[in-house]
């Protein structure tokens, strides 16, 4: 970590500096933006539910009992922002993984055509999995968060991430057959 | 000695081994899994120009913490400069504010001139106040089972710890007065030091984001 570490930030932001709350701010902000687009909302929603997640965090700093774990708290925002704005909408027919560019613009358009079908599929067998699959499924495998983080973010239990990975799991194994016999 | 019922499978998700620990279909179902993952994550997806800017103007719009301004202040390194005359004045007028000075028992009556409200989101002040200015408000919460009850807000950076309750004759009914600015607030009750608990009195309730239900407070400083 580049910086200060976030318990030195959090302690500068409650005594009144505001701007080490932005240093925050840039720490966090692709990684839960990233994770707002895997859970199915586009480019304008994931936006409005971070700035909403960092207002809220900022607002209610006080309630970070331990900063040096600021991260697990600001993720635990998110996540359920996202979970309130997703039980707002109907679910999309378009999603958030279409409508970002997730490839390089310079590669090869061969390689390109291909990454973009992986997307398109990623994005298929992901809208398949509940709510709390996808979560976990989003947090252990692109965010490489621990079985023990995510069950601290969720306040859950271990066993039931567990118990939701292994679901997700398995219902992924199907679409990931096809996808492997599509591609010969 | 416990004898270790994971599967395969959960150690693997415990971080305990790797791919090679797990049997040979778990295997490769789980290589086919990560590998058709990690395209999304090896993406480089960046959060959009202009997040930060906008997240930081919406902070400094929002109205300032006059009790965290004020610890601040007080907190803030500084060098001061002694002048006897000077510090004698001073604490022939700190003596002067100490002595006029009303009693300080959290529980009692507001006097007049001071307006409350049992927890509801309308909260009138005095004839005196001034726009912004702290009015007392008596909050009142029952918690028969409680061991203790603190209060909770916005104003005051949720803190805790910072505003306990009085429990009334072992009535199970808690009551402090507490100035609070005016303004929109939201606020909870703390029960035995953990347990966050919205106030069912009030009128309004709000989702704090975190799974958790806030009350919501209006402090006016109109005339009743």
């Amino acid at each position: 970590m580049l910086g200060p570490p976030d318990r030195e930030l959090v302690e500068r932001t409650r005594s009144g500096d505001r701007q080490a709350f932005g240093r925050l701010v840039e720490r966090y902000q692709d990684d839960l933006f990233r994770y707002a687009l895997h859970m199915g909302f586009d480019e304008f929603e994931a936006r409005d539910i971070l700035q909403d997640a960092f207002v809220r965090a900022y607002r209610h700093l006080g309630r970070c009992g331990d900063p040096d774990r600021f991260d697990g708290w600001l993720f635990r925002i998110t996540s359920n922002l996202c979970r309130t704005a997703g039980r707002r909408r109907s679910r999309r027919t378009t999603t958030s993984l279409e409508d970002v560019t997730l490839v390089d613009e310079a590669a090869d358009p061969e390689d390109r055509v291909e990454a973009d079908m992986l997307q398109e599929k990623v994005r298929s067998a992901l809208d398949t999995l509940p709510e709390d699959q996808r979560e976990a499924v989003v947090l252990f495998y692109m965010h490489g968060r621990s079985v023990k983080e995510i069950a601290a973010g969720l306040e859950v239990s271990d066993s039931a991430v567990k118990m939701r990975l292994k679901r997700a799991r398995d219902a992924l194994k199907v679409h990931l057959e096809t996808a492997y016999e599509e591609a010969g | 000695m416990n004898r270790d019922e994971r599967t395969p499978l959960e150690r693997y998700l415990d971080g305990e081994t790797d791919l090679d620990g797990l049997p040979p279909a778990d295997r490769h179902d789980e290589a086919r899994l990560v590998e058709f993952l990690a395209a999304q994550r090896r993406s480089g997806v960046r959060a959009p120009d202009g997040l930060r800017t906008d997240v930081m103007r919406e902070i400094e719009a929002l109205p300032r913490n006059r009790w965290q301004d004020l610890l601040s202040w007080f907190l803030r390194p500084r060098t001061l400069h002694w002048n006897p005359a000077a510090a004698a004045a001073l604490a022939v007028a700190a003596l002067a504010v100490l002595m006029a000075l009303p009693d300080g028992d959290p529980a009692a009556p507001p006097r007049a001139g001071e307006a409350v409200a049992d927890g509801v989101p309308a909260v009138m002040a005095g004839r005196d106040a001034d726009a912004g200015a702290l009015v007392v408000t008596r909050f009142v919460f029952v918690a028969p089972e409680a061991s203790t009850v603190t209060l909770t807000g916005d104003w005051v950076g949720w803190d805790a710890e910072e505003i306990p309750l009085r429990e009334l004759r072992g009535s199970g009914v808690w009551t402090v007065d507490v100035p609070v600015p005016a303004g929109v607030h939201e606020y909870a009750f703390v029960v035995d030091g953990s347990e966050w608990r919205p106030d069912p009195l009030a009128g309004s309730q709000t989702d704090d984001g975190f799974g958790r239900t806030n009350s919501v407070l209006l402090v006016s400083n109109a005339e009743v």
